[in-house]
């Protein structure tokens, strides 16, 4: 009697209490939120986010997870904010709990600071992901960046005023395959009508695939390799086009210059596809349909074919809140899933991140709604055939390094541009002063690369 | 009741009365506690608490609400006073009418950029999620699109509570304002927005309402939904010549009013707007909350009824600019099930606890205090030897007692027993003494018999035959006075009796003498006498 009577009360006492218990496992009754700043999707549309809502409904729903989206800005907002918020800048806020960005933001948050995902997923979970795309999150052997989606470049023409040009010059898509042919384009375009007509999302690339392409690296030691003939020979061919207009020089995406005119292509993210304006609109508010186009990364002249693989990843803030880390591994996973990994990346021109769902993709097995990701799709798949993927080089201080890259090669090219501008309303031989632009650019940009 | 009689009925054992009196007694204290807790709403029922628990939020989220508002409306109020005055400079300055603003885009450009910095510097410090002046113009006049012509910020990274380095981009506006102020473009920038974008009415804004707080809407372009707080920007003349204000999207509203993670789980709360289809803004994407969602009222709460779950919670009114605006505050039903479901546990539980306690109790003051009693009991009723740790003086004195009562009674039957002895005794002399006089009884009857037959053959047999004969003759009065003769009665005395004079006597035995024949009083003695005799005697043979 005595012992039914104590198993009663302790099973009595154990129910009474069992709300004061704190449990590491998820629950629908008290949903964890995690904040998510990510990159995928523009202001007007992010599948991403819709791919967010159905898991909040959903899965998330059932697990007690709710995904909550508070930024969809570009990565180097979130480079920004997130070494604002590391450095407790005031006005800043408190780190995300999931964020998607570059392997450069590592060093900023600090890696001590970052959920390793490979305490999470199993061997076996991870070995279904693509090799290349997840050997780039490790960091001193912690996978701390998990790839959702990755990227590659091509490039953009905006078809229904490029036909245009060609049937005014008699300019034609076969001199786009190579850069010699574009840059030339480049020239003939602005010559015609006064503007430019491309842009570089990234000049950084465009040297990292030449001189791969010329079997040199640009990257050597942490430091930019442009002392190489590869380089000058690379250098030369941008500078002489930049200089004398028919590239864009000036900060931002090229999306938006799309959407006025002021550029008719661009190099960029295959993920470019969705800030794809169908419309321009001109000074005079007349706006104008537009159909686009994408076409394989340029050739550098008869060298062997390269492309980039690019893109970040998904990176969580260790929280001593063990369930909010589950509940970070639990939302990874499900997003990594073949088939809501390809609803999702099928709509932004990225590539799914599991080998089972790339081979889908490229097989024809999954169905690409909109016509101009399937034709990206089409692009992406010569390259994969034709190309070699290089990865964006990571080593410390790559973020610095690659924006400080960007920001002389347009401050150099820039200030030749104007100098060219100004020799020639002087009357200065134009093919002397472009050499002599060309060389000192070099020169300036070398000595600001050693700074 | 039951149990009542049972502690009413002499038969119960000790240990049984016991274990209910200690029960009731508990029992009894845990109602009072129970009702103490009651009083002080200690324990007040789930859903009470639930519902009181609802109305702090709704209240502060209410007061959050109307204050934000209230800011954003005050700082929009300030921005149209900045704009008409420098929409007044740049039309004296350039001897223009706002008329001929109309389809004149250099000036409508110059225009901008005077007011842009008005805009970016009063965005920052009202903190919304995008601010914007549209005016009645266009430079695109007439077309099949109505447009207006202005400008509409939005910051790119709200998280941050900087908004000086915050970065923004140009939503709406001129291509030229953004390059000249280094403006990253919106990916849904136009450089004009539709008529249909925002109202403008002279009735919008009648005496006394000072701005608008719009129903959420979708932004054009965007993936987004907002509220705008906006306000008239008038001309030199008073009339409405476009609006100004501040955007809240949702992810602002989510920012400002955080869910609440209390005792009630998730609570979400919204801003919902009265109109025919509800819809609204919410401070959490949780419910997969759609633009149609019902609500219906449950006793004091309210259920929500989207479209993958429903909710329970509170809403209030609010007047807010010139509409009124319903707040809500919800948590998940099953949430709330649960809760209910959990309290009640806790409380039977508790009551369940304190009961099994009062019976462990009672059990345990029994074997304390009532097994050795019983034990003790055993050992003397067995007659064992008395084992000392079972000692206890009540019970040791009760039985000293007991034991002296019984040889108080054993004194008082050996008191009995003798008086018993003597009353036997006594009973054999008074049994012998009336033998003896039985005996001598039987002597005297033979004695008289002997007499009577003597006497009998004394007397003449004619005149005795008739005097019994005559006997019947004798009237009332005279028997009366025949049969008092017979007791033994005198003449004076029987004159007593009866109430009759001496006199009267002697006439009454002069008759009885006549009819009897007889002549003296011992003759009527003698003839009496053998007559009862022979009476008897018939009597005894029959």
């Amino acid at each position: 009697m005595k012992k039914i009577a104590l198993l009663l009360i302790a099973v009595l006492a154990l129910n009474i209490f069992a709300g004061c218990t704190v449990s590491n496992k998820l629950s629908s009754d008290a949903p964890v939120t995690l904040n998510m700043w990510h990159v995928y999707g523009s202001q007007t549309k992010s599948p991403l986010n819709d791919a967010i809502d159905e898991f909040n409904k959903t899965f998330g729903k059932e697990n007690g997870i709710i995904v909550n989206i508070v930024s969809v800005t570009s990565s180097s907002a979130i480079d920004k904010a997130l070494l604002a918020s590391a450095n407790n800048e005031p006005g800043a806020d408190e780190l995300p709990d999931l964020f998607t960005a570059y392997p450069r933001v590592a060093e900023i948050v600090g890696k001590e600071n970052l959920l390793a995902w490979d305490e999470y997923f199993s061997k076996d979970e991870l070995s279904e992901f693509s090799d290349d795309f997840i050997s780039e999150g490790y960091f001193d052997s912690k996978l701390l960046m998990l790839p959702i989606a990755k990227s590659s470049e091509a490039f953009y023409v905006n078809k229904t005023l490029f036909d245009r040009f060609c049937e005014q010059t008699g300019a034609g898509y076969s001199s786009l395959s190579s850069y010699d042919g574009i840059f030339k384009t480049a020239e003939l375009y602005y010559d015609t009508t006064g503007s430019d007509f491309m842009q570089f999302n990234d000049h950084y690339h465009y040297f990292l695939l030449g001189m791969k392409a010329a079997g040199e690296e640009l990257i050597t030691d942490g430091t930019i390799n442009c002392e190489s003939e590869a380089f000058e020979a690379l250098w030369d061919s941008l500078a002489r086009c930049a200089i004398h207009g028919g590239i864009c020089l000036d900060d931002g995406y090229a999306a938006t210059r799309w959407k006025t005119a002021e550029i008719i292509s661009n190099i960029g993210s295959t993920a470019d596809i969705l800030y794809q304006p169908d419309v321009v609109i001109y000074a005079d508010n007349t706006s104008e349909p537009i159909q686009s186009v994408s076409l394989p990364y340029p050739a550098f002249g008869n060298s062997p074919l390269h492309t980039v693989y690019r893109g970040g990843g998904l990176f969580a803030i260790k929280s001593e809140d063990e369930r909010k880390n589950n509940a970070a591994y639990v939302f990874a996973k499900w997003i990594t899933q073949k088939e809501n990994n390809l609803d999702f990346v099928s709509q932004t021109g990225y590539l799914p991140v599991k080998k089972d769902a790339f081979d889908t993709l490229f097989e024809g097995k999954y169905h690409v709604e909109s016509e101009n990701c399937r034709q990206l799709y089409e692009t992406i798949e010569i390259m994969k055939e034709n190309y070699t993927f290089v990865p964006v080089p990571l080593f410390e201080g790559a973020s610095d390094v690659q924006h400080n890259f960007e920001t002389n090669i347009k401050f150099v090219l820039k200030s030749a541009r104007n100098r060219y501008s100004e020799g020639v309303s002087d009357g200065q031989n134009e093919k002397q002063i472009m050499d002599e632009l060309v060389s000192s650019a070099l020169d300036e940009f070398r000595v600001l690369c050693a700074s | 009741m039951k149990k009542y009689v049972k502690i009413k009925n002499p038969n119960s054992s000790m240990r049984g009365r016991f274990a209910v009196y200690i029960i009731s007694v508990i029992l009894i204290f845990i109602s009072v506690i129970i009702l103490l807790f009651g009083l002080f709403g200690i324990l007040n029922p789930a859903n009470k608490q639930i519902s009181d628990n609802l109305d702090t939020l709704l209240s502060r989220h209410t007061e959050a609400i109307e204050n934000d508002t209230d800011e954003l409306a005050a700082c929009a109020i300030s921005l149209a006073g900045q704009l008409e005055s420098d929409l007044q400079s740049f039309l004296s300055e350039n001897n223009l009418l706002f008329d001929n603003l109309e389809n004149n885009k250099d000036a409508l450009d110059k225009l901008q950029l005077e007011m842009y910095s008005t805009l970016h510097l009063n965005m920052q410090v009202a903190h919304p999620s995008g601010a914007f002046l549209i005016l009645d113009t266009s430079v695109s006049c007439p077309s099949e699109t109505q447009y207006y012509n202005g400008i509409y910020l939005k910051y790119i990274n709200l998280f941050s509570d900087n908004t000086v380095n915050n970065d923004f981009t140009i939503f709406r506006g001129s291509f030229l304002t953004g390059h000249e102020n280094s403006i990253t473009f919106h990916s849904g920038w136009k450089n004009e927005c539709r008529t249909d974008f925002f109202e403008k009415s002279e009735e919008l804004f009648p005496d006394g309402v000072h701005y608008i707080l719009s129903p959420a809407v979708e932004i054009p372009d965007t993936w987004e939904t907002a509220r705008y707080v906006y306000v008239p920007i008038r001309d030199i003349k008073g009339k409405i010549v476009g609006v100004c204000g501040f955007e809240i999207n949702d992810l602002l509203f989510r920012l400002s009013h955080k869910p609440d993670v209390s005792e009630l789980g998730f609570v979400v709360c919204g801003l919902l707007d009265n109109k025919e289809n509800i819809s609204g803004q919410f401070n959490s994407n949780r419910y997969g909350i759609t633009d149609n969602f019902s609500y219906t009222k449950k006793g004091s709460l309210i259920q929500f009824d989207f479209e993958n779950e429903s909710c329970i919670g509170k809403t209030d009114s609010i007047s807010l600019g010139n509409d009124s605006f319903t707040i809500a505050v919800m948590m998940p039903k099953n949430a709330y099930d649960m809760l209910l479901k959990k309290e009640q546990l806790k409380f039977v539980s508790i009551f369940l606890i304190i009961a099994i306690l009062a019976l462990c109790c009672s059990i345990y003051m029994s074997k304390k205090y009532i097994s050795p009693i019983v034990r003790r009991i055993e050992q003397i009723k067995s007659a064992q030897k008395l084992d000392n740790s079972l000692k206890i003086s009540e019970i040791d004195d009760l039985f000293d007692y007991l034991e002296q009562r019984d040889l108080l009674a054993e004194e008082r039957l050996r008191q009995l027993e003798e008086d018993k002895h003597s009353a036997e005794i006594e009973a054999e002399k008074s049994r012998q003494a009336y033998e003896a006089a039985l005996k001598e009884c039987e002597l005297a009857q033979i004695e008289i018999q002997r007499l009577s037959e003597s006497t009998q053959a004394e007397i003449n047999a004619d005149e005795y035959d008739y005097f019994i004969s005559n006997l019947g003759t004798l009237t009332e009065t005279e028997r009366k006075v025949y049969e008092l003769y017979l007791d033994g009665k005198k003449a004076g005395e029987i004159s007593e009796i009866l109430g009759i004079k001496p006199n009267t006597i002697k006439f009454h035995n002069k008759n009885i003498y006549s009819k009897l024949g007889i002549s003296s009083r011992k003759q009527l003695l003698k003839y009496a006498i053998i007559k009862q005799y022979q009476d008897s005697k018939s009597n005894k043979e029959s």
